[in-house]
């Protein structure tokens, strides 16, 4: 019998293009290993093994990986591109401006995620060392997500960055809330990944091609088919950024998982499924953008009206943050649907913004948890200036930021988002994107409420309670003094930072990446 | 002799019943077999579509689902056991502590 | 259509043996009706617990496991069918390497689990 032999020849792979992603798969796979083995010594190097320390052991070396994993990043963002892809022959991913940048911001939110989990997990009774592996391991699939341009890698990246993440929420294992909450994410989670699997099938019914490129060249907005898979591929996209309609989860998600898990699902997840959904639409849809601009921009404006008017009813932080974070999802919608590379730039500014605010708050709660219970409710906050006042601080600084009032970074990031849609709208004549520009500023507007209630039961009520011991550790006072810190000096000087530290303006880098990448 | 549209058919088929599972069942385990049933369905149009043009990547694309299907099932089950463990239910509407 | 001839005939085999044993339990066999071989689980034997309670939860750790390494034969046998072509390409230590990666990562995780005991029946 005569066998077909295969047409292959081995390609050429530059490692150096993904270290940073080797670095982190390295950490993700070691992890496990270095915590069987470290939990059933009595004693390693003559001390003593116990639970606290072998968690300390672990959130420092998983550091370790990603700090060497950021600096790769950094060295990467600031050299001009060097465009070599990992594999030229089948390119399933470009590290491109766009997707070091994006990465950058993801490897942020984990490291400091990471700094501030030890303490936390052990208050709740959940110190369990696989906490490092799962988070990153699911850094590794948003690195790859941020970066995919291919729907095979989109999905196994989608899905490595998801399924740690599921465990991650259900992480205290022995609080029925926690549970709940993972058992939630898990089922809408894996049925928006089963709406999307479908799109992409039907997407690669229609042109015969995996690629997103390739799907750009052949997609036709005027059939069924094509429009049919762009929409449930878009739809399991807005699912991870929970976006209205599909934003149902959020917030019992959020409440139930271990509070740190929840800042870094409310960042570092949206930080990797905007990447993902830019690339989807810059790559792949472009040619039926105007077919699907209808459709996103009514989600944004939606997102943005429900999440602001949702989260003005709340009484739990945790809660209102999630809404926060759905409202935020809509105003980063609409730098997506701004035609040209304006809309780009801003986003990617804004969910580094995005990124240091809302880690902050969630740190500020995660630190209040004591004795195996979360802090969470507005009213627990009452007096934290006087009991807690570098947290009340912190708290303030972030919720003003959120809310978008100057000098902090929150309003420079929405400014140039607005500022964006309104130049499109003049330049182009489309009065759309203007109603939509002003859609987001009213929308601002009525975030002012719940935002400034936080700081006004702070610092306005007096404590019902007393005062607790300080039990913050070095880590979480770092963090959220960086939050902080970001947060007023992204404000104040949104494009000098990035000169000062890397020579290289890199809001303008990865302008020109977005601008590169379009059409 | 079936044609591609006829697979696409069955497909088809197959996602809207998961689809409607998901909607409609309260067991958390069935609402977690219908998601898999979408899963499949998406399987067997990328297979069929991979037969009409001729190439390999549908195909490959199938390996890389049956392989995610196969950790979402493993990890599914462990987060509905250890809710099990705290419970006692599988029925999604007595999951009601976080609302509103 | 002449090649299939061979399994018509098995058919034809199959069928007639099946019926063979069927109509020859039916009319050697002895009949005897008691309440245990009416239950679901008919086996003749009377049951010692109810089939409804709850399996050990050690099952599901074996299961979960199973249904992990199980799966990942789907990578394993399209790779071992082809290599030889890989290796009639100049590829074969690529193929080689690209394999063992993952097998490695796979035996990562199957050490993991041992280490942690949830290869341990008690």
């Amino acid at each position: 019998m005569e066998t077909s032999v295969l047409e292959f020849t081995a390609p050429e792979l530059h490692f150096g293009t993904i270290s940073p992603l080797l670095t982190v798969a390295l950490g993700a796979v070691l992890l496990p290993i270095i915590e069987a083995y470290l939990s059933r010594r009595k004693s390693f190097l003559s001390r003593p093994v116990t639970r606290v320390w072998i968690g300390f052991m672990l959130s420092f070396i998983s550091t370790i990986f990603l700090a060497i994993a950021l600096m790769l990043t950094l060295g990467k963002l600031s050299v001009p591109q060097a465009e070599v892809a990992f594999n030229a022959a089948h390119p399933m991913i470009a590290m491109d401006g766009t997707a070091h940048f994006l990465i950058a911001t993801i490897l942020l939110s984990a490291i400091m995620t990471i700094l501030v989990s030890g303490r936390y997990l052990a208050d709740v009774g959940a110190n369990y060392g696989e906490y490092y592996a799962l988070v990153l391991a699911s850094v590794l699939g948003m690195m790859l997500l941020a970066a995919s341009t291919n729907m095979i890698m989109l999905f196994v990246s989608l899905e490595l960055m998801s399924i740690p993440i599921y465990a991650l929420a259900g992480f205290r294992r022995l609080s029925v809330r926690s549970n709940e909450s993972a058992m939630k994410y898990f089922i809408i989670g894996s049925f928006a990944s089963g709406l999307m699997l479908y799109g992409m099938a039907l997407l690669y019914g229609a042109t015969g091609s995996v690629g997103l490129a390739e799907i750009g060249t052949k997609f036709d907005p005027e059939s069924v088919l094509h429009l049919l898979g762009a929409g449930l591929l878009l739809i399991g996209l807005t699912f991870k950024i929970a976006a209205v309609p599909f934003h149902q989860w959020a917030p019992d998600v959020y409440e139930g998982a271990p509070t740190t898990v929840s800042g870094f699902m409310a960042t570092a997840v949206k930080v990797a499924a905007f990447g993902a959904l830019f690339r989807v639409l810059s790559l792949a849809l472009q040619p039926g953008i105007e077919s699907l601009y209808g459709a996103l921009w009514v989600i944004a404006a939606l997102s943005m009206t429900v999440g602001n008017v949702m989260a003005m009813i709340q009484r739990n932080v945790k809660r209102m943050l999630a809404y926060s974070s759905i409202a935020h999802a809509g105003y980063l919608l609409i730098g997506l649907i701004v035609p040209g590379s304006g809309g780009y730039s801003a986003i990617m500014f804004y969910l580094l913004v995005y990124t240091f605010m809302t880690i902050g708050a969630f740190t500020v709660i995660s630190v209040l948890a004591k004795d195996h219970e979360d802090k969470d409710q507005i009213d627990d906050l009452a007096g934290l200036s006087v009991l807690r006042p570098f947290l009340a601080f912190v708290m303030a600084v972030c919720m003003f930021s959120l809310a978008g009032i100057p000098p902090f970074a929150g309003f420079m990031a929405k400014f140039q988002l607005f500022k964006a849609a309104i130049q499109a709208s003049t330049e182009l004549g489309d009065s759309s994107l203007l109603w939509l520009a002003i859609i987001g500023v009213l929308n601002s507007a009525v975030s002012l409420y719940y935002y400034l209630r936080i700081p006004v039961v702070m610092y306005m009520r007096d404590p019902e309670r007393e005062a607790d011991p300080d039990s913050m550790a070095g880590f979480e006072r770092l963090v959220l003094f960086v939050c902080a810190a970001a947060v007023f000096v992204l404000g104040i000087f949104p494009h000098d930072v990035f000169v000062i530290f890397w020579d290289v303006d890199v809001i303008a880098v990865v302008s020109e990446a977005a601008r590169s990448m379009l059409p | 002799m079936p044609d591609v549209w006829h697979y696409q058919m069955v497909a088809a088929v197959l996602f809207m019943i998961g689809i409607m599972g998901v909607l409609v069942r309260r067991n958390v385990i069935v609402m977690f077999m219908c998601i898999e049933l979408m899963l499949n369905a998406a399987n067997l149009s990328l297979i069929a579509f991979s037969r009409l043009w001729g190439n390999l990547d549908g195909q490959i694309f199938v390996f890389m689902v049956i392989i995610v299907a196969a950790v979402e099932v493993a990890v599914g089950l462990a987060i509905i056991i250890a809710l099990v463990r705290n419970r006692d239910t599988v029925n999604i509407e007595e999951s009601s502590l976080l609302k509103w | 259509m002449a090649e299939y001839w061979g399994l018509g005939l098995f058919t034809l085999l199959g069928t007639a043996v099946v019926t063979l044993f069927m109509v020859l339990t039916t009319w050697l066999g002895p009949k005897l009706v008691f309440p245990e071989k009416q239950e679901p689980f008919e086996c003749g034997e009377r049951q010692v617990v109810s089939p409804y309670q709850r399996f050990n939860v050690k099952f599901y750790m074996v299961a979960i496991s199973f249904i992990i390494f199980d799966v990942e034969v789907v990578f394993l046998y399209p790779w071992a069918v082809v290599f030889n072509d890989f290796i009639g390409n100049g590829a074969g230590w690529y193929a080689y390497i690209s394999m063992m990666v993952f097998l490695f990562v796979l035996s990562v995780g199957l050490a993991y689990e041992w280490m942690k005991g949830g290869l341990d029946w008690n």
